[in-house]
This record gives C-alpha cells, sequence and structure tokens, in this order.
C-alpha cells in the first residue's frame, strides 16, 4: 500500500514538474521511471525501512507521505535521512505529522514553508511545526453541509490565502466562507437535469468569486432554467446577478456589477427581469462537477466586462471579462496557467463571445441569448491538470467549448494546450504526444524511420530506372498506332479458329455443323469488327504500270487510217473507268491513291446490255457457246472446273504429255476439253467463265468456289504470284471483297495474303526468298525426294516439328472440310476430299506413322 | 504492271533467243527507260513467273471487257493495272 501511494504521489510530482501535456505514454513512460527509482529507493533505504517496521502502520504511512517527495527530489539518501528524521521525532514526540493533514492543509503548510529551507532542514520542520501549531489553534471548518460545486467554490475563494498566508490563513478563510454560504439558503437544482444544473454551475462558479456570491447566483440562475424565481430571493436579486451586462457608453466591470448586485440583495435593480429568464443555458454549459478543488485564483483579478451592444446583430450579447494572472511560486509547484474558460463559448474563435444564432431581433425581451465570457485566467498547479483536461472533455461532450481570453494574452501563450478544448485540444494533445515521441527517440528509432520513410521512394526509384533500361534496350519498339499494331478480331478469329479446329475432329455431327456455322457467321464479324483498308493495292508500283498506252490507243496513233475496229466494250470500259491513264500515268497514280483512299469498294462500271434492261452476256470465247450447250445444271461444275484447272495449269502443275495428248485427240470428255482450253490459255474464255459465275451463283456458291480453289491449289507459305493475282481478283470479281480474302486466307493458311506480286519490277523480286522460285514450281517439287514433296504440301520448312506438321495438317483439313463446299456440287466436294487424304498422307509421312 | 512482251513486240511464247536478240537490238535509250525490262526478260526464272502473272493480266484485262462485270468491286485498281494489257482479239471461233 505504501507503495501504491507513493507511486501516485511521484506521478503528482512528476506532474508538477512536466511542461507537456500528460499523455499514456508520457505516464506509462513517468509510472516505469517511478517503479525505478523506487526500486533504488527500496534498496538503499533497507535500513529506514527496517525502522518503519517497528511502527505502526499509521505512523509509516504518515512518514511515508512525508518523505516519498523527498525521496523522488532528492534522491534515496534524502529519504532515508527523512525518514530518520520522522522517526526521531516521532520517537521524541515532536513529529509534525505532517503526514496525518488533509491534502489541503498539507498543502497549505508545504506552501507556506516553501521559503525555509529543504524539507529535511530544520528551518522547514520548524516551520512546518509552527504552521500545524497555529492552524490547531483553529478549529476545522465543516464542510459536510457543503455541495461538491460548494466545496470547490470556497476552495477557489481561499486558494489566495492557502498558497501564500499559512495554514491558519487558510483555514481561517474557509470557515468564514463556509460560515456565510450556510448564512443563506441554497437552491435546490434536483429538478434541474444534469445538462442544465451543470451550466448552471459553471456560470456561477466562473462568475462568483466568493461562495456566497455562488449561492445566490445558484439561485438567481436556477431561476432562468426552472422559469420561477425562488422565494427565498427577490427577483430583483435574481435578475440583477444574472443579469446579462451589455457594452453601452457606461461600461461597466463585470465584477462591480457582481459586486453591486451582491451588496444589494433586495435592492430594486432590476431593469429587464425576462433578460434573466431567457438566458439560454446550453449556450453556457460546462460541468463544473469535477473542476480541480485547488485552483487559484488569480491574485491580480482586474476583471473587466464590456457591455457592447451588438450592432450587426442585437440578439447576441457578449460579455468579456478579463482577468490577469500571476505567477505561482515555483518551488512547491510549477503551476501552469489555464486560460478562464469555464464560462464557455460555443465555438473555439479568437474571442471569447458566445452566440446564439436563433436569430431574435429584440434586443430586450426578445433577447434570448445572452453570451458570457469570462476573461478570467485561472492559475491551476500541475497535479490537477489531468483532472481538469477531462473535466475539459466532458465539458466538450456536452457541447461546451473553450477558447482563449484575448485580454490575457500571456496565459494564452502559456496555455496553449489547455485553452483548446474539444478537437483542437485532441489535435494538441496527438501534437504533443507526437513531439514527446519524436524526442524520446533514439538514433536507431531515426534510422528506423529514415529507412521506412525512403523505402517507397528507393522502390519507385528502382522501378523507373528498369522502365527507362527496358525501353532503352528495346529500341524497336514500335511507334505505330495501337490500332494497326494490334490487329482488330484476331482474337476473335482465333478463338474461331480453335473452335472450328475442335470441332473438325470430332465426330459430333453437331460440332461439325456447329463449325460451319461459325465458318459462315465469322466472316461477317470479323469485317464488321475489322476497320477494312482503304486500298490494298501496291501504290507505289502503278508508276510503273500506266507507262504506255493501251495497245489499241497505241496501234491506233501508228496506223491511223487503218481504223482497226477497236473492242468496243473494250473502249467503254476505258472511257468510263481510265480515260487519263493513256495519257497521263503519273495523274493515274494519283488518282488512284486519291480514289483509293476515300473510295474502298471502287467497282467496275461496264453499262452494257441487251436493250432489255438486264446485263447481256457477250461471249467472247468459243468456250461461252460452249458452255451454254452443256446441261444447264451442270454449267456451274464445268465453270468451276475451268478456274481450278485455269490457277493450276497457269503454274505449269500438269505433266507435259496432258497438252500433247489433249492438243490431238478428237474426242474430249467436258473436263478435258476444259483442259485444253485452260491449256490454250484462252483468256476470253476465263472471261466468259468470270462472267457467267458471276451472273449466274450466288454469293455463298462464288465464296465456296474460291475456297475450293485455296483447298485444292494452295499450300501454305507457298503463295504462287499467279494464285496471289488470280486470288485478288476473284476477291474483286466476285464481290468477296479484299478485306474478307485477307482474312480468310490467313485463317487457312497461318500466314498473311502476301502483297500483291510484281514480277515486272526488279525490286519486287529483291524481296522475295530465292528458294521461293523453287517452291513455286511444282514440276521441280515433283522431281524431289517423297519426304520433301510431303513437306512442301503442307508448306513446313526443313527444320519442322511435329507440332508444326499438326498444325499445318489441321489447317489443311479445315481448308478441305467437306462442309466448307455444301453448295458446290459432288465432284467439288470430292476433289476437296482427295486433296484432305492427300494432306493425310504427307502428316503421316512427317510424322513417320505407318497405317 | 508492265507489259513487257508488247513493248518487245513479241508473244508471251516467245523463246529466250528471240527475246534476249530483241532486247540487245532495242536503242540504248528505251533500254534505259525500260530499266526493269532487261532485268525481268533476261532472268529465266524471273521472266518465267512474269510469263505467267503476263496471262493473268491478259485475262483479267479480258475480263474487265465483260459487261458481266459491271458493279464489281475494283478494290485493285484492276482498270489501271491492266491499261497496257489488252487481248488482240476475241476467240469466238477458236
Amino acid at each position: 500500500m505504501n507503495v501504491s501511494l507513493s507511486a501516485r504521489q511521484i506521478l503528482i510530482m512528476q506532474h508538477t514538474q512536466s511542461t507537456g501535456a500528460p499523455t499514456i505514454g508520457a505516464l506509462i513512460k513517468q509510472l516505469l521511471a517511478a517503479s525505478v527509482l523506487l526500486l533504488i529507493a527500496s534498496t538503499a533505504s533497507a535500513q529506514s525501512t527496517v525502522l518503519l517496521d517497528s511502527l505502526s502502520e499509521n505512523k509509516q504511512e504518515a512518514i511515508s507521505r512525508v518523505c516519498l517527495p523527498v525521496q523522488y527530489r532528492e534522491g534515496a539518501a534524502a529519504y532515508r535521512n527523512c525518514v530518520q528524521a520522522e522517526i526521531a521525532q516521532y520517537e521524541s514526540g515532536s513529529s509534525t505529522e505532517l503526514g496525518q493533514l488533509s491534502f489541503d492543509d498539507k498543502y497549505a503548510v508545504q506552501q507556506a514553508c516553501a521559503k525555509a529551507g529543504a524539507q529535511s532542514s530544520g528551518d522547514y520542520q520548524n516551520c512546518v511545526t509552527r504552521q500545524i501549531n497555529e492552524m490547531n489553534t483553529m478549529a476545522a471548518p465543516d464542510l459536510s453541509q457543503l455541495s461538491e460545486d460548494e466545496l470547490y467554490v470556497v476552495q477557489q475563494s481561499c486558494f489566495n490565502a492557502q498558497s501564500n498566508e499559512g495554514a491558519a490563513s487558510y483555514r481561517r478563510c474557509v470557515s468564514g466562507e463556509v460560515a456565510s454560504l450556510l448564512s443563506i439558503p441554497a437552491a435546490d437544482t434536483s429538478q434541474l437535469d444534469m445538462l442544465k444544473k451543470n451550466a448552471l454551475q459553471l456560470r456561477c462558479s466562473s462568475t462568483s468569486t466568493t461562495a456566497v456570491r455562488y449561492r445566490q447566483c445558484v439561485a438567481a440562475e436556477y431561476e432562468s432554467f426552472a422559469g420561477t424565481a425562488p422565494s427565498f430571493l427577490p427577483v430583483s436579486t435574481a435578475a440583477a446577478v444574472s443579469r446579462p451586462t451589455y457594452r453601452d457608453n457606461t461600461t461597466q466591470p463585470v465584477a462591480e456589477a457582481i459586486s453591486q448586485v451582491g451588496n444589494q440583495p433586495s435592492g430594486n435593480t432590476a431593469e429587464n427581469p425576462s433578460q434573466a429568464a431567457l438566458i439560454d443555458g446550453t449556450q453556457t454549459s460546462k460541468p463544473t462537477m469535477a473542476l480541480p478543488r485547488n485552483i487559484r485564483p488569480p491574485t491580480k483579478q482586474a476583471a473587466a466586462a464590456e457591455i457592447e451592444p451588438v450592432v450587426e446583430a442585437p440578439e447576441a450579447k457578449e460579455i468579456i471579462a478579463a482577468a490577469e494572472t500571476v505567477a505561482p511560486e515555483p518551488e512547491v509547484s510549477e503551476p501552469i496557467v489555464i486560460a478562464q474558460q469555464t464560462a464557455t463559448t460555443d465555438e473555439p474563435a479568437k474571442s471569447n463571445t458566445l452566440r446564439d444564432a436563433t436569430g431574435s431581433t429584440d434586443s430586450s425581451a426578445q433577447l434570448n441569448s445572452t453570451s458570457i465570457s469570462t476573461a478570467g485566467a485561472r492559475v491551476i498547479s500541475r497535479p490537477d491538470l489531468v483532472e481538469t483536461l477531462e473535466l475539459q472533455e466532458r465539458a466538450q461532450a456536452q457541447g461546451v467549448e473553450l477558447e482563449p481570453n484575448p485580454n490575457t494574452t500571456n496565459a494564452q501563450a502559456n496555455t496553449t494546450e489547455a485553452s483548446e478544448t474539444g478537437a483542437p485540444s485532441k489535435l494538441t494533445e496527438l501534437w504533443q504526444s507526437f513531439l514527446n515521441w519524436v524526442a524520446s527517440l533514439d538514433r536507431i528509432g531515426w534510422l528506423i524511420i529514415a529507412g521506412v520513410l525512403a523505402l517507397p521512394a528507393l522502390l519507385l526509384g528502382v522501378f523507373s530506372i528498369s522502365r527507362k533500361l527496358k525501353q532503352g534496350n528495346n529500341t524497336n519498339v514500335s511507334t505505330a498506332p495501337l490500332t494497326e499494331r494490334i490487329e482488330p478480331g484476331l482474337h476473335t478469329r482465333r478463338l474461331r479458329q480453335e473452335q472450328e479446329a475442335a470441332a473438325l475432329f470430332d465426330d459430333d455431327p453437331l460440332n461439325i455443323a456447329k463449325a460451319a456455322e461459325l465458318d459462315s457467321s465469322s466472316a461477317h464479324d470479323i469485317i464488321a469488327e475489322q476497320i477494312l483498308p482503304t486500298d490494298h493495292t501496291d501504290l507505289p508500283d502503278h508508276d510503273a504500270m500506266t507507262r504506255l498506252a493501251p495497245k489499241s490507243d497505241r496501234r491506233a496513233q501508228a496506223q491511223p487510217q487503218s481504223n482497226p475496229q477497236p473492242n468496243p466494250q473494250r473502249s467503254a470500259l476505258a472511257d468510263s473507268n481510265s480515260p487519263d491513264a493513256v495519257t497521263a500515268p503519273a495523274a493515274v497514280a494519283a488518282n488512284d491513291a486519291a480514289a483509293s483512299e476515300f473510295a474502298p469498294t471502287k467497282r467496275i462500271s461496264n453499262e452494257l446490255t441487251n436493250g432489255t434492261g438486264a446485263q447481256a452476256i457477250a461471249w467472247q470465247s468459243a468456250f461461252g457457246r460452249w458452255l451454254m450447250q452443256q446441261p444447264a445444271e451442270n454449267r456451274r461444275e464445268l465453270c468451276t472446273e475451268f478456274l481450278v484447272y485455269w490457277v493450276a495449269y497457269s503454274d505449269e502443275r500438269y505433266q507435259p504429255e496432258l497438252r500433247k495428248r489433249l492438243f490431238t485427240a478428237t474426242d474430249l470428255s467436258p473436263h478435258d476439253q476444259i483442259k485444253r482450253w485452260v491449256l490454250k490459255q484462252d483468256v476470253f474464255a476465263f472471261a466468259d467463265v468470270i462472267g457467267w459465275l458471276r451472273q449466274n451463283c450466288s454469293q455463298k456458291q462464288l465464296d465456296q468456289c474460291v475456297g475450293l480453289i485455296m483447298a485444292l491449289l494452295v499450300t501454305e507459305n507457298n503463295l504462287s504470284p499467279v494464285q496471289n493475282t488470280l486470288l485478288r481478283f476473284f476477291s474483286d470479281a466476285f464481290n468477296i471483297g479484299i478485306a474478307r480474302l485477307e482474312q480468310r486466307f490467313e485463317r487457312a493458311f497461318g500466314h498473311a495474303l502476301p502483297p500483291i506480286p510484281r514480277p515486272d519490277n526488279s525490286a519486287w523480286w529483291a524481296k522475295q526468298d530465292p528458294t521461293a522460285l523453287t517452291a513455286w514450281d511444282a514440276r521441280a517439287i515433283s522431281g524431289k525426294s517423297e519426304n520433301e514433296q510431303m513437306r512442301a504440301r503442307l508448306g513446313l520448312q526443313e527444320n519442322y516439328d511435329e507440332g508444326q506438321v499438326i498444325n499445318a495438317f489441321r489447317r489443311a483439313a479445315r481448308r478441305c472440310h467437306p462442309d466448307r463446299f455444301t453448295t458446290l456440287g459432288e465432284r467439288e466436294r470430292a476433289l476437296a476430299e482427295q486433296q484432305f487424304i492427300k494432306f493425310e498422307q504427307a502428316r503421316d509421312k512427317l510424322l513417320g506413322v505407318s497405317v | 504492271m508492265r507489259n513487257y512482251y508488247d513493248a518487245l513486240g513479241l508473244s508471251r511464247q516467245s523463246n529466250t533467243h528471240d527475246i534476249v536478240d530483241t532486247i540487245n537490238s532495242l536503242p540504248h535509250e528505251q533500254i534505259a527507260e525500260e530499266g526493269d525490262l532487261q532485268a525481268v526478260m533476261q532472268n529465266d526464272d524471273w521472266r518465267t513467273h512474269y510469263q505467267r502473272v503476263h496471262l493473268q493480266y491478259e485475262a483479267i484485262a479480258a475480263t474487265l471487257n465483260s459487261p458481266a462485270m459491271n458493279g464489281a468491286e475494283n478494290s485493285h485498281s484492276w482498270d489501271k493495272r491492266v491499261v497496257e494489257f489488252e487481248p488482240a482479239q476475241d476467240t469466238l471461233d477458236r
């Protein structure tokens, strides 16, 4: 128990000496320090402890009360000496029994003897003895009849005597105050709620300098809260006490006014009693129940009140009181000055003005708000600081805020942390805690903090440097727009390809049908999601393609008189499409570029009709006449067969003996007749076929016709110039569109469609792979080994792997799938199936699979 | 595309010997003007594929004359590409 009590006292002493606001961390730290000191002291004063044990418990506690502060301030040796002195005095019967005094009496004695020297000195002890003896000459006041707030006022009234005039004077003062207080009846405030009660007590405690005035004030204020004047007080007194003061030309100090009221208990000074009743207690509420008990009133209390009518807002009145503070004696306790804000204000502003925003305009009867701000600054000793702050927090919770007093600049400067309550107070406490924490940091702590703060910056720097290095190394970063770097619809196409491939190798007919459906629908989707290229021609090559005039024109120029009867259709085309191309090649190239930029779907215009409005087919070859002699149901197949042979034979993919046989035989089958027309390179037959297909086939049939040519004749990575040129022309002639052709080609072969070939240009040749010449020559490939033929069939390079074989075969099989030729005839589907078998053989050969 | 056969006054079926002789007989100014003619036509591999594509352009030129081609897409400007290609005559009687 002694240790616990001592620790509390030590804490009090530490609070007295510290300068910052107490925080939990600081309290813990100080408690630890006190514990250490106690341990040291207990060890050093073991001998004293032995002596103390021989005394009664009360004596031990009394001696401890006296000597533990000495121990804290002066060390273990002083503590031992103090204990020995106390024991000696006790044994000699001369013990001052200081420890048995009440806290307030002891404080008064210590304050009176503070200048007598060290507490262990004889002079100090003599002073203490003298003070006690003087005090004992007076009876102890009976405080039991006082309420706590009244006790506080009494102590406040006698604080000056307690601090400066000695214990006897203090007891005398208290006795007098109590007697005066008990001479007047007390208002029964039990009917008020806690908020109003606290507001009442707060208002009166802040404005009353004596206990009598406090009780009078309470009674008057109670009238305002309860609505009726207490019976024991004249109404005029109550009104006068609580009457708000106004600033006018006759400035009157509040203290003086209150003093006048107090001296006129029955005077008729109520100028407007209703004003007191209209005071809004909530504006000044502040609990006083827990105010520190030993608060020193200012010794130079020059309370001044200004009565000032607020012109701008007559409903708000303010009373400004000021008080000066006197620095306390530093030896006993190091008091801090806390601006007296217990009168409260609503906002932590720079003045003590308490304003009500109810908006009343009547400055007298309608006055429903009176702001009272007392500028008195109180000197609060450190031991009560914690309690004071807690009180302020409670006051804040009840809507009362404290604010600094502009008239007490000194107090304001010294009590920043105490004058700001509410959120600012908490911020101040947090800031003070932070400062304390920073001050307590050692070197390692600073290093840790610096490391923590520098870590994000370090990571950011590393990330930035690595990114720059990566950008610096990658010098080939494309600067093209994103839309050009990321092909639109590529992901969709890949996904559909995978689905189709999966369905292709699945025996489930539903999946096959689904794949076909995907194929037919994906084309439209892909085109829709693509940005159609404006022109797919290699425009730089145009300068060379129109250097010569058309043969007919040149022929006409050479033989102007012969009139060679130029082809009227050709003339019509030339007139309608390229009149400038004959004479201005550069202009043609420019026009071509401009037209291609804005007309991605340029169309051919041959307005030749048969007179009936329908386009007439003017056969240009014997093949056309022959075709019309064939059964109608076979014409489409024959035309398709013609195109297949045309593409194949153009690359000389036939045996030389075939040509000889076809040109010497007399009885040829329709298929052989077609082959012969193809081998004859009858370009007009080709034109007739294209024309007939355009006018007699559906778009889907035309699409599948081109797909059949691709499946049968084109191999991966081996698109010959002839095939490239014809596929491009088919896409235009059959209205497939170059964009869709490129999509289909890339999906079918796994690589993009090469640019349109320009075999007339040496620069184009310079760009071609020398091995491509061999790959384009089917006859040369047929003379190579079987493995090379199989590899060429799947379009594989020499260093192919198993995965490439499988992927190439899957693409080839997809190209040959019968579902892709549903609108074609059985012959076309049979050709596709035969081609699929060839691809299977190539796959098995390359993978070493023996069937 | 350039029609070198027409420039040389030769047919597509001309052999290498005839082509070389014709080229050698051309004035130097014309040879210089037709820079790629000599390079393409005197290279057997290049001329082989040029000859095949030449056929296609001639066929395309013939096709463009067909009224059935009215309304066909012309994204490659075929009418301009084949301006040097014009079949001599139709093959109705062949």
